[in-house]
C-alpha cells in the first residue's frame, strides 16, 4: 500500500496553519450589505403588531422585511424564516434587515418595533406530556413530534422479567449540549443580476439541504440556487437547519437589493438559534439471572425536541436501533419518541442520539452487574453479541466479524484495567478525600445511514491531461478531513501521489446530491463512491498503457505515477502519458462513482428488520479522581479502542479520537446548556464550559483493525463512535471512585459531592 | 457591537485626569479584557475610551527602600507571574496572577483593571485583600490612599471618584514579611474560568506551632471580595492543629454572604468555603515551615 493507511498530512493543512483557508465570515463582495435578525425575547408569544418603519428610515439601511415580506416564511420543514404572527422558542426571528455596515444593521434592529402578547409555554419533558399541556405546534397533538416513534418488540419481556431473578428499574438524564464550533455561523448570499440566480457560500455542513431552504425562501427552482460550502470551522451536525434559515434570510435579501448580504452569527446568537444536541429521558427495566444472563429490557426513551424539530424522526430509529447496546437480549421492548417544547430545537449532534442511550444503557449495565454482585465486565462478557448473535433488532450478524469482546478485552488489557479496579477499591476501602475510580463502557454503532434512509452518494474522479486528478464529492470536509481521506483513496487506486490529486469543495451545482455528511458516512459510504470513480478511469487508462505497452490490461499494476506490468517492471508507462494518451483518443477521464444502498429491510411496528449492513465496536475506559471534599472531578487517562476496519489515515483516526474523548469529557462533567423559561442562561463560553487542552487527560487511542466487508479498503465509521461512549465510561469512573451513581448529566461539582443539581437562578 | 465614537491616548497621568476631568463621559480602558466585553453585551454603549497604555509611569513593580513594595496598575498578569520581586517576595501573588484566564488574556489584562472593574470573582483580589493591600489614587485635586479594603463598595462598584485613576498598588513590608501565603483557585477547569470561589490564605507562625497571624481572603463568598475576621481573631495565637484549622474553616464561613448564581448554590459555595479554607492554610502552614496537618 502506498498511500492508504498512512499518516500523511492533511492536504489542506497548509491553508489552515497559515491563515489562509477562506471561511465564510472572510468573504467580501463588492456592494456588499450586512444582514442582522431580530430575535424574540419570548419563548412563547403572539406577535400583536411589528412596525419596521422607523427601522427603515435609518440611514444606510437597505431593507427591513418581516413575515409578510417573505415568499415563504416557512422553510421546507417547519422552522420560520420570520415568523408570521407566534413566536415558539426565543431563537424565531421577527425580522431582518441589510444595510450598508454592521452598525447601521444592528441600529436599524433596534428602531424595529414589535409588541408580543406572552402566552404561556412548555419547558420540559414532563410539561410536554402532561394532559391537556399547551399545544407547540398544531400539527403535533400532544406535543409527540411528528414521525418520531420508533418502537422495537422482540419477544415477551412479561415472561423474560417472570425468569429474571434481579430486576432493577431506573431513570437517566441528560441536558441541551451545545456543539460549540469553534466558527459561528456565517454566509455570503450573491445575487445574478442577469438569470435571478442566487450563489451561496456559507459555512454549511450540508449544502444539498441548505440548498431546499434556499429556494423555499426564494420560491425558486433548486437548479438557480447555487450552495458553495465554504471552509469549516467545526459543525458536528450543529450547521444545519440553522444554516439553511440564515441562507434562506440572506438570499431573500441578496435578491430584493440586488447586492450580495452578508450574516454572521455573534456567538450568543449562535447559541441561541442553533440546533443542540437532544436532551433525553431514560427509563429502563432490565431483569437477569442470578448468572447474569439478561432476560429482559424495557426502555422508554423520550427526548426533547424542541420547538421545531427534523431530526428525532431520524435520529429516534438509531436509538431504538441500539438502545439495548450490544448485548444478545431475547425479549425486548422499547419506545422512543420526542416531545416538542418551547426550548431550542435539538438536531444532530455528533453520535446523533447514541452518547445519550450509551450514557444510560451502559450506567445501567454497571448498575445490573452491582445489583447481581457480579464484575460490570463479566456481565458484557455474558450477554456481548457474538458472530451469529441476533440483535434486539432482529438481524443475525453471521456474515461479518463481531468484535465486541476483541475490542473490549483489548482495551481492559491496554488500560491495565483489572489491576487498577482492584487496586482503586483497595484505596477506597481506606478512606481519605481523594479516590480514585475507573469505569469502562463498550458500543457498537451501525455503519452509514443504514436502514434509516437511503445510504446513496456520489464522488467524481476527472483526470486532467497533465496527470493532475480533481476530485468532487457531495459530501462535504467539515474539518474532520474528508479531503484528505477521499483524496489518498483515490491516489491509491491510481497509483499516483496524494499531491496530484486536487480536492474542490462542494458545488451543489457540479455533483448530484448525495444526501448528507453525517451518520459517519463520510469515508464509509463516501470513500467507496470516491473509490467506485477512480476504478472506472483506471479501467480506461489502463486500457490506454495496455496499448501503449503491448500487454493486456489485466497484467498492469500502478504505483507512484507509473502504470507498469506486474510480470515484468521494467515494461512501464508514466500515468501522464496513459492519460494523454486516452484523451488523444477521445476518451473521457471524469467518471461519476455511485453508491447504491442494499435493500435494507424494515419493520416499523416491530423495530424488526435488517439495520445496518455492518456495524462497528469501541470500548472506552477511563480513570477519574475525585474529590470527595469538593465534587471535583479529574479525568486521569482514558483508553480508547475502536473497531476501525482500516484506518485510511491513522493520524486523522487518532484525532477523531482524542476530539471524541474531550467532548465527551465535556458531555460527562461540565456541559449544560441552561434554560430559564426557555432563555438560555449561558449563551457564551465564560459561562458554558466546555473542556480546554488544559484540562485533557492522557490519551490512549487504539486503532484496533478488522476486515470491513463494505467500507472502501475495509475502513469503517470512526467520526461518532470516537465519542459516543465516552461520558459512560467516566460517569461509570466517578461510581466506582465515590460509590454513588451520578444519574443525570453532567456530573457537575455539585452532583458529585453533593447529589444536588446546581442551583439556576 | 464595538460602537467606539472616540478615542484618545493619555501619555502621563496629569493628562489622562484632566482628560477625565473634562470629559465625564471617558471610560478609561487598560487592557481591555473587561471593557470590551462589556461593550459586546451592551453594558457599555456608544463609549469613548481613554486609553492609560501609553503611561510608563503606571508600569512596573518595585520593591522601596522601606520595604514596600508598589505594583503599578498597568502592570500585567503575566507581568506580575514573573516578576523577581514577586516571586521572592510575595509567591502567593504570582500564583494567583498565574491561575488567571489563559496566557493570552495574561499577556493584555492589567492588574489595575482587575481591581478596578470591581468583580468579587478578580483573581487578584482576595490575595490584595489578605495583603492588606492600599490603593493610590490620583485625579487633578490630588493624591490619596485607601485601603483595598474600602474600595471595593459593591459588585462591579468601586470607589473611584470622578477623574480618578488608579495610580498604583502598595503593600507594605509588615504586611508580607514573615507570612507564606496559599492561594487555591476553586473552579469548573483548568484554565479561562471564572473563579466559583477564590481562597487566598496568609499565615506567619511562632516557633512554627503557633499561629501568629492568619489572614483569610475570600472571592466569591459575598457580592465584594472580603475578609473574615472572626476566623482570623479566632487564629490568633492557638496551635498549629487539625482542630484549630477545622474551627478557622467553620468561621470563615460566617464572614460569607453567598448568593445562589448559576455557578453553585449558597450551600455548596459555604461547603467550599469550610474545605478550602482549611485546604489553603495547611498548604499555607507547610510553606511557612509548620509540618503537614494531616
Ligand atoms: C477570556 C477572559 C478570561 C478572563 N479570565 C479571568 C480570570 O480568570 N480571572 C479574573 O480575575 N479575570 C478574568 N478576566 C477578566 C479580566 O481579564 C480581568 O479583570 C483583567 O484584569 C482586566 O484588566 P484590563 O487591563 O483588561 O482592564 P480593562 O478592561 O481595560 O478595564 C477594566 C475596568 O477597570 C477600569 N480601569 C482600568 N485601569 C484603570 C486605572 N488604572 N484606573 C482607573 N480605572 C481603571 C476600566 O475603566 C474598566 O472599568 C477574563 C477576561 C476574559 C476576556
Amino acid at each position: 500500500m502506498g498511500v492508504v493507511s498512512r499518516p500523511v498530512p492533511r492536504v489542506d493543512a497548509y491553508e489552515k496553519v497559515t491563515g489562509r483557508a477562506k471561511f465564510a465570515a472572510d468573504l467580501y463582495f463588492p456592494g456588499m450589505l450586512y444582514g442582522k435578525v431580530l430575535r424574540s425575547p419570548h419563548a412563547h408569544a403572539r406577535i400583536v403588531k411589528i412596525d419596521v418603519s422607523r427601522a427603515r428610515e435609518v440611514p444606510g439601511v437597505h431593507c427591513v422585511l418581516t413575515a409578510a415580506d417573505l415568499p415563504a416564511a416557512r422553510s421546507w420543514f417547519t422552522y420560520l424564516f420570520l415568523a408570521e404572527d407566534e413566536v415558539r422558542y426565543t431563537g424565531d426571528a421577527v425580522a431582518m434587515v441589510a444595510a450598508e455596515d454592521p452598525d447601521a444593521a444592528e441600529e436599524a434592529l433596534k428602531a424595529i418595533e414589535v409588541v408580543y402578547e406572552p402566552l404561556p409555554g412548555v419547558f420540559t419533558i414532563e410539561e410536554a406530556l402532561e394532559p391537556g399541556a399547551l399545544q407547540v405546534q398544531d400539527y403535533a397533538p400532544g406535543n409527540i413530534v411528528r414521525n418520531s416513534h420508533w418502537p422495537v418488540r422482540r419477544g415477551n419481556v412479561e415472561e423474560g422479567f417472570a425468569r429474571s431473578d434481579v430486576i432493577i428499574e431506573r431513570e437517566y438524564r441528560t441536558p441541551f449540549i451545545e456543539h460549540a464550533y469553534i466558527e459561528p455561523e456565517a454566509t455570503v448570499a450573491v445575487p445574478d443580476p442577469v438569470d435571478g440566480s442566487v450563489t451561496v457560500y456559507g459555512s454549511v455542513q450540508n449544502p444539498y439541504m441548505t440548498r431546499r431552504y434556499v429556494a423555499a425562501a426564494l420560491g425558486t427552482a433548486l437548479g438557480k440556487v447555487r450552495i458553495i460550502q465554504q471552509t469549516l470551522g467545526g459543525s458536528f451536525g450543529g450547521k444545519e437547519e440553522v444554516m439553511g434559515l440564515m441562507c434562506g434570510r440572506a438570499a431573500v435579501m441578496a435578491v430584493k437589493t440586488g447586492r450580495p448580504v452578508k450574516m454572521v452569527n455573534t456567538r450568543e446568537e449562535s447559541f441561541v438559534e442553533s440546533a443542540k444536541r437532544h436532551p433525553f429521558r431514560l427509563r429502563y427495566k432490565i431483569g437477569a439471572t442470578r448468572e447474569g444472563r439478561i432476560m429482559a429490557f424495557e426502555a422508554e426513551l423520550v427526548d426533547e425536541g424542541g420547538a421545531y424539530n427534523s431530526q428525532a424522526q431520524f435520529m429516534n430509529w438509531r436509538a431504538c436501533v441500539h438502545s439495548a447496546g450490544c448485548y444478545e437480549i431475547p425479549n425486548v421492548k422499547v419506545d422512543v419518541y420526542a416531545v416538542h417544547t418551547n426550548n431550542v430545537y435539538g438536531g444532530a449532534m455528533r453520535g446523533y442520539s447514541s452518547p445519550q442511550v450509551i450514557f444510560g444503557q451502559e450506567s445501567l449495565m454497571d448498575e445490573l452487574a452491582e445489583a447481581l454482585g457480579m464484575d460490570p465486565v463479566e456481565l458484557r462478557r455474558k450477554n456481548a453479541l457474538r458472530f451469529g448473535s441476533v440483535t434486539i433488532t432482529g438481524q443475525k450478524l453471521d456474515d461479518q466479524p463481531v468484535n465486541v469482546l476483541a475490542v473490549m478485552e483489548r482495551v481492559l488489557e491496554e488500560a491495565d484495567y483489572f489491576n487498577r479496579r482492584e487496586e482503586y477499591t483497595r484505596q477506597r476501602e481506606k478512606g481519605g478525600p481523594r479516590r480514585r475510580g475507573i469505569g469502562m463502557a463498550v458500543s457498537y454503532r451501525g455503519c452509514g445511514l443504514g436502514a434509516e434512509t437511503a445510504d446513496a452518494t456520489g464522488g467524481l474522479v476527472s483526470v486532467q491531461e497533465d496527470g493532475s486528478v480533481i476530485i468532487r464529492s457531495g459530501l462535504t470536509d467539515n474539518g474532520q478531513g474528508l479531503s484528505t481521506s477521499h483524496a489518498q483513496i483515490v491516489a491509491e487506486e491510481l497509483g499516483i501521489p496524494l499531491s496530484k490529486v486536487v480536492y474542490q469543495r462542494v458545488d451543489t451545482s457540479t455533483m448530484p446530491d448525495g444526501g448528507m455528511t453525517v451518520a459517519s458516512r463520510g469515508t464509509y459510504t463516501g470513500g467507496r463512491a470516491m473509490l467506485l470513480a477512480a476504478r472506472k478511469v483506471k479501467e480506461i487508462i489502463f486500457r490506454g498503457a495496455a496499448e501503449l505497452l503491448s500487454c493486456r490490461p489485466e497484467e498492469l499494476a500502478s504505483s507512484d505515477g507509473l502504470i507498469f506490468c506486474s510480470s515484468d517492471p521494467s515494461k512501464k508507462v508514466s500515468f501522464e502519458e496513459a492519460v494523454r494518451h486516452c484523451l488523444f483518443r477521445g476518451e473521457t477521464l471524469t467518471q461519476l462513482g455511485w453508491v447504491v444502498p442494499p435493500e435494507l429491510p424494515w419493520d416499523r411496528p416491530t423495530g424488526q428488520g435488517k439495520a445496518f449492513p455492518t456495524y462497528m465496536y469501541s470500548c472506552v475506559v477511563a480513570e477519574v479522581e475525585v474529590d470527595t471534599e469538593t465534587g471535583q472531578v479529574e479525568v486521569l487517562r482514558v483508553t480508547a479502542g475502536h473497531d476501525v476496519g482500516r484506518a485510511i489515515n491513522p493520524a486523522l483516526a487518532a484525532g477523531q479520537i482524542y476530539g471524541g474523548i474531550v467532548m465527551g469529557m465535556g458531555m460527562a462533567l461540565m456541559e449544560e446548556v441552561e434554560l430559564h423559561k426557555g432563555v438560555i442562561l449561558n449563551p457564551n463560553f465564560d459561562s458554558y464550559t466546555i473542556p480546554t487542552s488544559l484540562d485533557m487527560p492522557e490519551m490512549k487511542p487504539l486503532l484496533l483493525e478488522s476486515e470491513d466487508p463494505v467500507g472502501p479498503f475495509h475502513a469503517k465509521s470512526l467520526g461518532e463512535p470516537a465519542m459516543e461512549c465516552v461520558a459512560a465510561a467516566i460517569v461509570n469512573a466517578v461510581a466506582h471512585a465515590t460509590g454513588r451513581r451520578v444519574r443525570s448529566l453532567p456530573a457537575n461539582l455539585e452532583k458529585v459531592l453533593l447529589g444536588k443539581t446546581l442551583a439556576r437562578s | 457591537m464595538y460602537n467606539i465614537q472616540g478615542y484618545f491616548e493619555a501619555e502621563t497621568v496629569k493628562e489622562a485626569v484632566d482628560l477625565l476631568a473634562a470629559n465625564p463621559n471617558l471610560v478609561v480602558i487598560a487592557g481591555g479584557t473587561d471593557v470590551l466585553i462589556k461593550m459586546h453585551h451592551g453594558q457599555i454603549e456608544k463609549a469613548e475610551l481613554l486609553s492609560i497604555r501609553k503611561i510608563k509611569s503606571l508600569e512596573g513593580i518595585e520593591k522601596l527602600e522601606d520595604g514596600t513594595v508598589t505594583i503599578g496598575p498597568l502592570t500585567t498578569f503575566t507581568q506580575v507571574a514573573n516578576s523577581p520581586v514577586i516571586k521572592e517576595n510575595i509567591p502567593v501573588l504570582a500564583e494567583a496572577a498565574l491561575s488567571m484566564g489563559g496566557p493570552q488574556i495574561r499577556n493584555v489584562a492589567t492588574i489595575g483593571g482587575n481591581i478596578c472593574n470591581g468583580a468579587t470573582s478578580a483573581d487578584s483580589a482576595s490575595t490584595l485583600f489578605a495583603l492588606d493591600a492600599r490603593l493610590k489614587l490620583q485625579s487633578p485635586q490630588g493624591e490619596r490612599v485607601v485601603p483595598i479594603q474600602d474600595f471595593y463598595l459593591g459588585p462591579g462598584k468601586v470607589d473611584l471618584k470622578p477623574a480618578e485613576l488608579l495610580t498604583g498598588i502598595l503593600i507594605s513590608p509588615e504586611n508580607y514579611q514573615g507570612y507564606a501565603g496559599h492561594y487555591i483557585k476553586f473552579s469548573m477547569r483548568k484554565a479561562m474560568d471564572i473563579a466559583t470561589l477564590g481562597v487566598a490564605v496568609l499565615c506567619k507562625l511562632k516557633e512554627g506551632r503557633l499561629f501568629e497571624d492568619v489572614r483569610i481572603g475570600l472571592g466569591v463568598a459575598a457580592p465584594t471580595p472580603i475578609r473574615c475576621p472572626e476566623a482570623e481573631a479566632f487564629a490568633r495565637g492557638k496551635d498549629v492543629s487539625r482542630e484549630t484549622i477545622a474551627e478557622i474553616g467553620k468561621l470563615a464561613v460566617k464572614a460569607t454572604r453567598a448568593r445562589t448564581s448559576w455557578r453553585a448554590s449558597k450551600e455548596y459555595r459555604e461547603h467550599l468555603v469550610e474545605e478550602l479554607t482549611q485546604r489553603a492554610l495547611k498548604a499555607a502552614v507547610l510553606k511557612a515551615g509548620g509540618g503537614e496537618v494531616a
